[in-house]
């Protein structure tokens, strides 16, 4: 039995878990699993903090002291990396027309 | 845009200060989080100390000899810090979030720079006023000139030292000054056997030695000095034992004096003995990761396989009533806040390429076992689980997915992912073990490793890059060449843009490929482009080899040594090619959807719809497109990777294979290996863009270039199935030093 | 000449409108003219210059490059006469901010079909596949169920979104390659439909009473979607006489409540209309408007399941 099946005891935790969308939650693991194991890509990571947090942030660092992103290979707090890496990493979201 | 937000580093580090991050799933990692945050990244003077004593001591010695005493120095004098609320023993630093800094590796820099590091933009240190005046007055004047990057420029041109490390198409920092990293120490043998048994292999070694055999004389060396740095590890571990029994007494709290004296007991047994516990075993786990972190200058000394090697330990104390799961997860969120201590210290240009601090010590979970069965127990979800309450930035936690990878695994990895950290990474398993099959071997050859051995053993490090656990060793982030410079250069017959960052700015950095005017069919303007990466890639493979030489003669590293399988038998150490697969620097492509999508642009505009000359296209990059803003306009209309369109697809895919063939073709320094091709490097991506000219898909001057292997920003309009269509169009395992892809996916699609 | 259809967009990667990883199509073209319409890209059939404002740094290229004087720069600001574009697309890629395009492409039935097959190795897990929306599908229903026969020849799951207001011989040429049909009603009573949809609803109504029957028939799922405007359809006597109306259809249709949203509000400015709902503010599921739909419709229909939002449709029996 595994900890998904058992549930964790923590009362003194932090950390509450969210309440997950089943439909996008099992796409994306279906994207992962397409993508990995159909395709043969090597590795793939995830950012999945919206934009407008990140452009939030960039402005008003005091109230995201541990916002963390990835850059690539590894997580930064958003608040150490330096304006120019901010904007690469905002410019990754967008998508709109 | 606030005053605020531009001074990068050292504002996250007064923000954070304080209580604001004392998250975890107990009291105890909580207040170890608060800990963490509260200090910022701080020099600690005391390896250099060693280095300059030992050094100055045995002037005439042999290097290795040399080497070996001041590493063995450093654990003599390592710091025996213990702090309320720990569980885990031993610190790499004097200070949390200190950096136990490789003086030999970074002098050269430091003598111009020292001053500037309490401030600068991108990882600043802190630094007491004694230490910075013991540095600046003792330490830096003994190395500045001995240092790896100080050595290589008498070995080449000034040219070549200039171009390959300020040009901006290709560098080698990262190589000359990080010895010793990315590495998976053999932690199967260590959690089972302790330190006690390399020392025993050495003596052993040594008394069988044929004194007579010419070899003889170097590996006499050899041994005493892995015995020599093995009872010096032996030694902190005694006195860590001591300082936490000292420690036991004045408690006052029984409850607390009873884990001092547990923890006391702990370390009269490991790391010097083998592990009898869940806990002992995360124990030489911590000790033995910062151990390789002081004695290296390198990032990403790895966890592997974790739940494979720690299963055993687990499920005895779980079988046993021991430990819960609970108290099994508090082990690890502090395993995980004491490795984010643990800082990276750069160079200033290098800062500015990697910074963050980040060390890349990476943890994986999931994947096969030696048979081929999925090897996915308890422990894995565990590990992914422990990252959600300790929310910490290391370890890089990944998942290695297999088909045979159960479902739930995966979901525990995407709803860590759903968190926002950008934990975990994920691997395909399979192209990791035909990475493996082939690593360093050249275009034709299979590697040193037997299936059984990818299968148990193998996993990535660092980033991403195909490793095995105590049967590899070598720098794998080594060389970076920007392929869309290169890209520039075929465009400009081989001259960089004026008023970017770094060197021979409006001068001749690669070679002379064709006069744009000359280049009047697609065809030998793609020759051209290809020229141009084959020349900056071979010229960067030129000043790597000068490199390799000198680390593999005088910057030897005994504990990767004795952490690495039959090193010790050999005799040979870690960098002079003791382990089963060495591997040698490797080549790292930035900027790749620029290129890519600049080649598809000159392509259309210039080939096919004939709307422009290329020398106008020269003209208007060489211009950031100022007065061209039509041809720009049309330059950027034309088909990008990353949409899975065939245009430019079946192109990229032509370049991706260009770049690894040229780069398995070359050998390197030690027989028998040949260089791995990668698509990786990190936040190259804007360093190197700041170095790097407008470029033909309408990108202006000095902007990032595209991160890693992934579509340039922006240019994926089609959503990620588009953009995972044409990345499942390039061959993965030909980059047998890996690949790293971004991708992007809104929060709000997966939580409430 | 081979049949052509008019889309305005092909979404990929959607959670929405239909059960795992959805490829949707969205066919230009609806003959309703609902006041609150989030795709309003869907309305006319006509290709269509599309501007994003806000991207826009008003340089003046497209000024330039227009033939027709669609686009003058006032005081520092772009202003643009829809009506004087002819769709010619020169101001397309001279435009340095790339916020210009035209909405509207034309697709025969095989390509909409290829275009979906690239996405089918994503979307074989969880019954994922092709959604068609609008606009109105029933408008161009020749191309639609031609791309619908292919997907389900190559198993593909197909979903389709209409109003249901069009012939029902058109109707049921698409309906029989559907592994699912949301059907919309929007409202029960005719003359407030009209009011609010510019149609009445007697031919809508019809046609879902006739696909009812079809898809028990058939075995086809059918959801019947009631977005809740406020002020426009969320009276109590409206839900009550759409979930009489409802349980009165054989097998027990699922009732899918979809609160208001103004996600399509910037879409209008885009191509020079005017958004009509411009003082609604989007409803939440638990908002008392929405936990009153519910109540009321449950009671009504009771042998119907009852969901609030596109996520919470039971999506097993498709």
């Amino acid at each position: 039995m595994n900890i998904r099946e058992t549930g964790l005891n923590c009362p003194e935790a932090t950390y509450q878990p969210p309440v997950y969308k089943e439909a996008g939650m099992k796409n994306f693991t279906n994207l992962v699993r397409t993508m990995l194991n159909d395709y043969g890509v090597y590795h793939v990571q995830f950012n999945t903090i919206n934009k407008e947090t990140l452009v939030d942030a960039k402005a008003h660092p005091e109230n995201y002291p541990t916002l963390m992103v990835r850059v690539a290979g590894y997580s930064v707090y958003f608040t150490d990396i330096g304006e120019r890496v901010q904007d690469d990493i905002i410019s990754r979201t967008e998508h709109t027309f | 845009m606030t005053e605020k937000a531009c001074r990068g580093a050292a504002l996250g580090n007064e923000i954070r200060s304080g209580t604001v991050s004392k998250v975890g799933s107990t009291k105890r990692i909580q207040e170890l989080n608060g800990m963490l945050h509260a200090n910022r990244p701080n020099i600690d003077i005391t390896r250099a100390r060693a280095f300059t004593k030992v050094y100055k001591e045995t002037e005439g010695e042999p290097a290795l000899m040399r080497r070996y005493k001041a590493a063995a120095e450093v654990y003599r004098t390592l710091s025996d810090n213990v702090y309320d609320y720990e569980q885990l023993v031993g610190w790499p630093t004097k200070r949390i979030r200190g950096a136990n800094f490789a003086i030999e590796l970074h002098a050269h820099w430091l003598a111009d720079d020292l001053p500037n590091l309490r401030t600068r933009e991108y990882d600043p240190f802190e630094i007491t006023d004694e230490d910075y005046e013991e540095l600046m007055n003792v330490h830096i004047p003994y190395w500045k000139d001995k240092t790896c990057a100080a050595q290589f420029e008498k070995y080449v041109s000034p040219e070549l030292a200039a171009r390959s490390q300020t040009g901006g198409v290709e560098d080698i920092n990262n190589y000359s000054c990080s010895n010793g990293s990315h590495f998976i120490p053999r932690w199967t043998d260590l959690l089972e056997n302790g330190f006690e048994k390399y020392y025993n292999t050495a003596k052993e070694c040594l008394e069988k030695l044929d004194q007579n055999d010419p070899k003889a004389v170097d590996k006499r060396i050899f041994y005493n000095g892995i015995m020599e740095v093995a009872l010096a590890i032996k030694g902190w571990a005694e006195r860590m034992s001591a300082a936490c029994a000292k420690k036991a007494e004045a408690e006052k709290d029984p409850k607390r004096k009873a884990e001092l004296e547990k923890m006391a007991d702990m370390m009269k047994q490991v790391p010097w003995k083998p592990a009898r516990s869940f806990y002992e075993a995360v124990e030489t786990a911590w000790c033995a990761c910062f151990f390789l972190f002081v004695e290296g200058a390198g990032p990403s000394i790895t966890w592997g396989r974790f739940d494979q090697y720690m299963y055993p330990y687990y499920k005895k104390d779980i079988d046993e009533g021991k430990i819960t799961p609970e108290e099994a997860m508090e082990l690890l969120e502090e395993l995980y806040i004491k490795v984010t201590s643990n800082v990276w210290f750069q160079s200033t240009i290098m800062a500015y390429i990697f910074g963050g601090y980040y060390r890349y010590p990476h943890l994986d979970v999931g994947g096969l076992d030696e048979n081929g069965k999925d090897a996915t127990n308890d422990l894995s979800y565990l590990c992914l689980r422990a990252m959600r309450y300790a929310k910490t930035t290391s370890p890089a936690v990944s998942i290695m997915l297999h088909q045979k990878t159960p479902d739930s695994l995966l979901y525990e990895a995407c709803e860590l992912a759903a968190e926002g950290m950008g934990h975990p990474s994920m691997f395909n398993c399979e192209s990791l073990y035909e990475m493996l099959a082939h690593r360093a071997a050249g275009l034709e050859g299979y590697s040193n490793y037997s299936r059984k051995q990818i299968l148990k053993y193998g996993s990535p490090i660092g980033c991403v890059e195909p490793g095995a656990e105590g049967l590899q060793y070598g720098h794998t982030d080594s060389g970076i060449v920007n392929v869309a410079n290169c890209l520039f250069c075929a465009v400009t017959n081989g001259v960089k843009a004026n008023g970017v960052d770094g060197g021979f700015c409006g001068e001749l950095v690669t070679y002379e490929s064709g006069a744009p005017e000359t280049l009047d069919t697609f065809d030998k303007f793609y020759a051209a482009v290809k020229g141009q990466m084959e020349f900056a890639i071979k010229e960067c493979h030129s000043a790597l080899v000068v490199c390799e030489k000198l680390l593999a003669e005088q910057f030897n590293l005994p504990t990767f040594t004795m952490l690495l399988d039959g090193a010790i038998e050999k005799g040979i150490d870690a960098t002079a090619g003791g382990a089963l697969v060495n591997v040698g620097p490797t080549m790292n492509m930035v900027g790749f959807g620029t290129m890519v999508d600049s080649v598809s642009a000159i392509k259309k505009v210039v080939y096919d719809d004939k709307e422009a000359t290329l020398a106008e296209v020269r003209d208007a990059i060489m211009a950031n497109f100022e007065g061209y803003e039509d041809l720009q306009a049309k330059l950027k209309a034309a088909p990008k990777y990353g949409n899975d369109d065939d245009y430019v697809d079946t192109m990229a895919a032509d370049l991706w294979e260009h770049f690894a063939t040229v780069s398995a073709g070359l050998k390197l320094y030690r027989a028998g290996q040949y260089c791995d091709a990668a698509i990786q490097m990190v936040q190259s991506n804007v360093g190197m863009g700041a170095m790097t000219g407008a470029t033909p898909n309408g990108r202006l001057a000095g902007t990032p270039i595209s991160d890693t292997m992934s579509a340039t920003q922006q240019a994926d309009t089609h959503g990620p199935t588009a953009a995972a269509r044409s990345y499942g169009k390039l061959d993965f395992p030909a980059y047998t030093n890996g690949t790293l892809l971004n991708m992007w996916i809104s929060r709000s699609e997966l939580v409430e | 000449m081979e049949k052509k259809a008019v889309i305005f967009d092909i979404g990929r990667f959607r959670n929405t409108d239909g059960p795992g990883i959805r490829t949707i199509i969205f066919f230009k073209g609806c003959p309703l003219r609902c006041k609150w319409c989030s795709n309003p890209f869907g309305l006319s059939v006509q290709p269509q210059l599309a501007v994003n404002f806000e991207k826009c740094t008003a340089c003046g290229k497209c000024a330039q490059v227009c033939k027709n004087g669609v686009n003058k720069i006032v005081d520092g600001k772009l202003e643009v006469n829809f009506s004087k574009c002819s769709q010619c697309g020169a101001c397309i890629v001279p435009c340095p901010a790339g916020c210009r395009k035209i909405t509207g492409e034309e697709y025969t039935a095989r390509e909409l079909y290829e275009e979906a097959r690239k996405d089918a190795a994503f979307s074989r897990r969880d019954n994922g596949g092709v959604t068609l929306s609008g606009g109105e599908i029933l408008a161009q229903y020749e191309v639609a169920a031609e791309v619908l026969r292919l997907c389900r020849q190559n198993y593909i799951n197909t979903c389709i979104e209409t109003s249901a207001y069009g012939k029902w011989e058109h109707l049921e040429q698409i309906a029989q390659y559907c592994n699912i049909i949301f059907v919309d009603l929007k409202h029960i009573d005719s003359a407030k439909h009209e009011e609010i949809t510019g149609v009445p609803n007697e031919l809508i109504l019809e046609n879902i009473r006739k696909l009812a029957d079809y898809a028990v028939e058939k075995n086809i799922q059918l959801i019947i979607r009631r977005p809740i405007i406020p002020g426009y359809n969320d009276e109590d006597e409206a839900t009550i006489g759409a979930a009489k109306f409802i349980a009165e259809l054989p097998g027990n249709p699922e009732i899918n409540i979809i609160p208001f949203h103004n996600l399509g509000e910037n879409k209008y400015d885009m191509i020079g209309e005017e958004y009509i709902p411009k003082d609604l503010t989007m409803l939440g599921k638990k908002d008392d408007i929405i936990v009153r739909v519910k109540e009321l419709t449950e009671k009504y229909a009771p042998d119907c399941r009852v969901s609030v939002g596109g996520e919470a449709i039971d999506l097993n029996k498709g």
